[in-house]
């Protein structure tokens, strides 16, 4: 995977030595689907001893972006992107005897590829871009009951794409933008690390728990043009 | 390079950021503080416990108390097991023969139980209370287990078996046996050391508690318990009743009658004559018992269960009180009780070889007496004279005043020959016959022979001679070739002689009417009357008994036996009804100790032997 991304780095650094850059980084709202990881933890909370409560569960957190973009024609520009989302749950329950809590921690890097069209050239510049990623998760589970303690990590990956628009003002080399869109994702099979032949699933369908990050995607950027 | 390597400084930053789940859902729960009691169900019973050292042994502890989790079992400080269990019952066994007989083991049983508080720790087996015991463990023979059994008393009304709770483990049951062939209960609770053997009567008690293990192990203990059968006695009443009382049963509560038999040893006869429902019963009075028959009473409890079957007069011996014989009838001087006279009126007169008794019938006992060197007398019918003898002599008394009135010595008689029999007349007058059988009519006041006449050429002493009450008719029955071949015949005094008028053969009873002389005979059940001066019949009774016995001419009854000897019935003389029936048993049968039956005043008078009725 490292390789296939120093060879992507390296084309676009290449053909920037004959085209106009744009290094972007962004920061947003996302909300997550994630159905799957919500309906474990109710299934979790049938089988403890004591009636415990979600105290928390996968809300919607920051992510971040960053990008690089060629810019092929003043209308279409290609690039490649990256995000970072992460998200969680607890279940939780306390009295004087002790405490429960199960924690699940959800990560996940996206890198893909993106097109992005010019649709309007003004003060303000609107921008249609669907980007095509492929999200590498890690979920994190920890359980601590009393005295007693045990991890395990998933992981798992799944393929995205997220249409969105975009709405910049230019102030010299400085591009400024507002980001609308919504991610879709198909999930992955979260499997056990250090034993891949096992993954989550569900104890009564024995159907895999996926990681669905879909949700809405609210994000500001901000870009750097490099003309070469 | 710069850019690609601000982009991955960038990336390795970013994600150190991870998410941090938060919250916290706290339950105010109510901790349990002291510990509550538990009920718990061994496999044995007490602090010391007995195990055969023979086979595997298997302790078993258990409780109904759902928040036990473990057990754990420690014999002398070393853990045997730990045994975790959401049942409530904890087994474990091992090998008890490894152990050292006699010696005391410590067998500390720990419980572990929940708080119960519902808390997190609670439900997680984490918090609760430890329960511990300790037991002392002796390994012994397997017939050294056995429950001993600690009593065998009568009470309320049954018979209660005591023993020792069984002391051991694995207890399955107590079998409870009395004798090996009756099982009384198969008790399955360890702690239930009594039980009331309800078969209980009074014999028969051979008790054997045996302990049954899960072992498969039988150990037994024995007793022998006797109370003996009750006491009973009999007791004569009035008439032909008889009390025949028991002491109450200590087992009336086992008792649910009482079968009553009669018996006569002297026929080794028995025949069951009662029963008697309920165990508190202690007397029964027969109504109608039998004259004549020393009889024995048998009072058999019968028992609410394990009632065993009377096949033999010696069951009947072995299980059943008995009262002494007791005879129905009051006692009488006894020899040669043949010759017994009863006149009109209230006396009868009879002898023995010492005396002739006058006897109040009126009174039932015998008034006077006279002495007597000779068993033979008579009375005449109207019972104003008695003829009886002395060596040598003859005596008339008077038996109102039982004075001698005259003496009729031995050479008053013809060729001065004795009389052996003689019968006497109102009159007077009378009938003898002496040694050398030669009869006379014979005047016993003017000691003077009237006629004299042999009786077919023969005679026998004991034959039976009656006499008219006007001294005319004589009548006799004696041997007539070969026993018993009877011939009665009919003599009539008439012109100085003695005339045959009339003879019957195999009569058996027969006697003159005392008022006005009729003669009155049985013969082939009927029993005829007729006039003796002209031989005509008068009337004719048929009598349904096989034999007729006697008549008392004061009542006008007649007094017979039926054919099986068993029944004495008593008939009014002219009509034939029943008035009065006597219970008996082979009576005047060659085996029987009575031959004769007399009938006077409602008496009844047989050897040695009388009985006043009511009827």
């Amino acid at each position: 995977m490292k390789k296939t991304i120093t060879i992507i780095v390296f084309i676009i650094f290449a053909y920037n030595t004959f085209a106009q850059i744009i290094i972007e980084a962004g920061y947003g709202m996302g909300s997550y689907s994630l159905n799957d990881l919500r309906d474990m933890n109710s299934e979790i909370l049938k089988t403890l001893p004591v009636q415990g409560k979600v105290t928390d569960d996968f809300p919607m957190q920051p992510f971040y972006g960053i990008g690089i973009f060629h810019q092929t024609t003043n209308v279409l520009s290609l690039g490649l992107t990256g995000t970072y989302n992460t998200t969680g749950s607890r279940i939780s329950y306390k009295d004087y005897s002790g405490e429960l809590k199960i924690d699940n921690i959800l990560t996940s890097w996206s890198p893909g590829l993106a097109a992005r069209f010019k649709l309007m050239d003004k003060k303000l510049n609107l921008y249609q871009e669907t980007r095509i990623s492929c999200a590498f998760s890690k979920l994190q589970m920890s359980e601590e009951i009393i005295s007693y303690s045990e991890e395990m990590t998933f992981k798992s990956s799944g393929l995205q794409i997220e249409p969105k628009f975009k709405l910049t003002y230019d102030i010299s080399n400085l591009e400024f933008g507002v980001n609308g869109g919504y991610l879709l994702d198909i999930g992955g099979k979260n499997k056990l690390v250090g034993d891949k032949k096992s993954f989550l699933q569900f104890k009564d369908s024995t159907d895999p728990i996926k990681t669905n990050w879909s949700g809405i995607r609210l994000s500001a950027t901000v870009s750097y043009l490099f003309d070469l | 390079m710069k850019p690609y390597l601000y982009l991955l400084s960038l990336i390795f930053m970013l994600s150190a950021c991870e998410y941090e789940p938060g919250g916290l859902y706290e339950v105010d729960v109510e901790p349990v503080t002291e510990a509550p009691d538990i009920t718990v169900n061994l496999n044995f019973l007490s602090d010391t416990i007995y195990i055969p050292v023979s086979g595997y042994t298997t302790l078993e502890y258990s409780t109904p108390d759902s928040k036990v989790r473990f057990a754990l079992f420690k014999l002398n400080n070393r853990q045997l097991s730990k045994i975790e269990s959401t049942s409530g019952t904890f087994t474990f066994g091992f090998n008890s023969g490894q152990y050292q007989k006699g010696l005391p083991y410590e067998l500390t049983v720990e419980l572990f139980r929940g708080s119960g508080s519902g808390s997190l720790a609670d439900k997680l087996d984490a918090e609760g209370f430890l329960y511990s015991k300790t037991f002392i463990l002796y390994f012994l023979d397997d017939a050294d287990m056995a429950a001993q059994i600690i009593s065998v008393v009568p009470l309320n009304g049954s018979l209660r078996i005591e023993w020792e709770r069984f002391s051991g483990v694995g207890f399955r049951n107590y079998h409870v046996f009395n004798s090996v062939f009756y099982k009384i209960d198969i008790i399955s609770d360890q702690n239930r050391t009594f039980l009331y053997d309800e078969s209980y009567i009074g014999y028969n008690g051979d008790y054997y508690i045996v302990t049954e293990t899960d072992n498969g192990s039988f150990a037994s203990r024995h007793v022998q318990y006797h109370e003996g059968l009750l006491e009973a006695v009999a007791q004569k009443g009035v008439d032909l009743t008889v009390e025949v009382s028991w002491g109450k049963s200590k087992f009336e509560n086992n008792i649910v009658g009482y079968r009553i038999f009669e018996s006569y040893n002297r026929f080794n006869y028995f025949d069951e004559v009662a029963y008697i429902e309920g165990g508190s019963a202690s007397g029964y009075t027969f109504e109608d018992s039998r004259f004549g028959v020393e009889t024995r009473f048998y009072i058999l409890p019968v028992p609410k269960k394990r009632e065993i079957p009377l096949n033999s007069y010696d069951d009947l011996r072995y299980m059943a009180s008995s009262t002494n014989d007791v005879l129905i009838g009051s006692r009488m001087p006894v020899y040669p009780f043949s010759f017994f006279h009863k006149p009109q009126g209230d006396f009868c007169y009879f002898t023995d070889i010492y005396n002739v008794y006058k006897f109040d019938c009126v009174n039932n006992l015998i008034t006077d007496s006279i002495t007597s060197q000779n068993v033979y007398m008579t009375v005449s019918s109207d019972g104003k004279r008695i003829l009886s003898s002395k060596p040598l002599q003859l005596e008339v008394t008077n038996a109102e005043k039982m004075e001698v009135a005259d003496v009729i010595p031995g050479s008053s008689f013809p060729d001065q020959e004795m009389p052996v029999q003689f019968v006497i007349a109102n009159n007077g007058k009378g009938v003898f016959y002496n040694q050398k059988a030669d009869y006379y009519f014979y005047d016993y006041l003017n000691k003077s022979a009237e006629a004299t006449f042999r009786i077919d050429g023969e005679s026998n002493l004991g034959d039976n001679m009656k006499m008219s009450p006007d001294g005319q008719y004589f009548c006799i029955r004696h041997i007539k070739g070969i026993w018993p071949n009877y011939l009665t015949e009919l003599f009539k005094l008439e012109n100085g002689e003695a005339a045959l008028v009339w003879s019957r053969e195999n009569t058996g009873f027969f006697d003159f009417e005392p008022v006005n002389g009729q003669l009155i005979y049985f013969k082939n059940g009927i029993l005829t009357r007729m006039s003796p001066d002209n031989m005509t019949v008068i009337s004719e009774l048929p009598v349904s008994d096989e034999y007729f016995f006697d008549i008392d001419w004061n009542n006008n009854e007649y007094v017979s036996l039926n054919e099986e000897r068993d029944l004495i019935s008593i008939h009014d003389l002219n009509t034939g009804e029943l008035k009065k029936e006597v219970k008996t048993y082979n009576f005047a049968d060659n085996t029987s100790n009575f031959g004769s039956l007399f009938l006077s005043n409602k008496i009844l008078f047989t050897e040695g032997l009388r009985l006043k009725l009511i009827y």
